[in-house]
């Protein structure tokens, strides 16, 4: 007797590892990005950092 | 509804020198099953086969068996009024049986059938024919509940999309239904035939679906990495969304072939068996011109999964409901009752006084 059909839905698990390591991949370059753009920003504005702070709080 | 008990193709061969009987699709009939008329059958078997000659082979406390090959026309056409023959001419004929300490069945004694039941017809071929009804009908019921959750699953799928195709087979359902609950067999015959025509319509634009969605289908990298990079750069993810599509043509193949079956039994019901063939023919026809070459390529990652390999078995899960659905279609061989030595003693006393 062969097989029935049975309406088996694919198992998800089956590809975790490959998931997890690209969610991984993911997270650590938005990471990166954020990271970038915060040196970034510090290298170039560094110096008046500290100013524009003051200003805010006492202004505020 | 499952109390009938059903047994395909049962081969039995009993343990004795000079006999072996076998039948073909035997219709089993049991003390404890629920809502079946056991003592009514007893009796009118008893009415049928002459079971006088053999009492006093009948013990009680003992378990016994009768069966009955339902064919006995060709028999009484020779002027034989029972069939006693040997087991090389493959012959059947009513028996009954001692259900031994080891659970096989030893034949006590053939039976002899009454000519006047030659006369008035057979009554056991009516009790299997009310029953193969009976089960045919609660089949089909099963098979409308499998469609309807199918088709909530379908809709969905589209969000309103395939609303034609919905509304059509629902329709075929709906017909399927009433017809089923029609009594006599005429206007059973005309509901059928107007469910029949939106099943086939629903059936073949619920195929071109299915096929479209085959080959629109996009091929997953058969590289790994090619994968992981697929995997990376998609917003959510690609690996899942690819397992969806795959489940969400799954669903179209599964209303496919439930689609099938409907139309199939449809038919059966009005006693059409050739064109229920014809049904499930041409669908594993058109299943197997599909390219799945796209679609196989779900296994690169999902390798040692158990899953419904539609891309390699689409007909062959055809090919088998045809199978059950022909096996189904086709009437009883033999009726066997199961009966304790007390009953068929008591049964006999009461028939004796009836007569008297």
């Amino acid at each position: 007797m062969k097989k029935r059909y049975e309406n088996k839905k694919l198992n998800k698990k089956d590809h975790k590892k490959m998931k997890d390591a690209a969610g991984g991949v993911k997270k650590g370059l938005a990471l990166f990005s954020v990271g970038t753009i915060i040196f970034a920003g510090v290298k170039k504005y560094g110096k008046e950092i500290p100013k524009l702070a003051k200003n805010i709080i006492f202004r505020g | 509804m499952d109390e009938i008990i059903k047994t395909d193709n049962d081969i039995i061969m009993q343990d004795t020198d000079d006999v072996e009987v076998v039948y073909g699709k035997v219709l089993n009939v049991r003390p404890n099953i629920p809502h079946i008329d056991y003592k009514g059958i007893v009796n009118k078997v008893c009415q049928y086969v002459d079971v006088a000659n053999v009492l006093s082979k009948v013990k009680k406390g003992v378990e016994y068996v009768v069966e009955i090959p339902l064919e006995f026309q060709g028999g009484f056409e020779s002027g034989e009024y029972w069939m006693m023959e040997n087991s090389k001419t493959g012959k059947m004929w009513p028996s009954l049986m001692e259900i031994g300490s080891d659970g096989r069945n030893k034949i006590v004694s053939p039976l002899s059938v009454r000519k006047k039941s030659f006369v008035d017809g057979n009554p056991t071929k009516d009790i299997t024919n009310n029953y193969h009804n009976l089960y045919m009908q609660q089949r089909m019921n099963e098979l409308v509940g499998l469609v309807e959750s199918t088709l909530q699953t379908v809709e969905r799928i589209e969000h309103g999309q395939m609303d034609d195709r919905i509304a059509l087979l629902e329709a075929g359902k709906q017909g399927f239904i009433l017809a089923l609950s029609q009594k006599d067999d005429d206007s059973r015959s005309t509901a059928m035939l107007n469910a029949i025509n939106n099943i086939t319509i629903a059936q073949n634009q619920i195929f071109e679906t299915f096929k479209r969605r085959v080959c629109e289908f996009d091929a997953l990298p058969k590289s790994a990495i090619v994968r992981f990079l697929r995997e990376v750069s998609s917003p959510g993810s690609y690996l899942d969304k690819k397992d969806n599509e795959y489940d969400e043509i799954n669903e179209y193949y599964g209303l496919y072939l439930q689609a099938t079956r409907m139309l199939a039994g449809a038919y059966v019901m009005i006693g059409d068996i050739e064109n229920a063939k014809l049904v499930f023919d041409m669908s594993i026809d058109k299943t197997k011109h599909i390219d799945y070459s796209k679609l196989k390529t779900i296994e690169f990652t999902h390798k040692d999964s158990d899953f419904d390999k539609i891309y390699e078995n689409a007909s062959n899960f055809l090919i088998e409901e045809k199978r059950i659905c022909l096996e189904d279609a086709k009437e009883y061989d033999c009726l066997s009752i199961s009966i304790s030595g007390d009953k068929l003693l008591e049964v006999f006393e009461n028939e004796e006084k009836i007569r008297k």
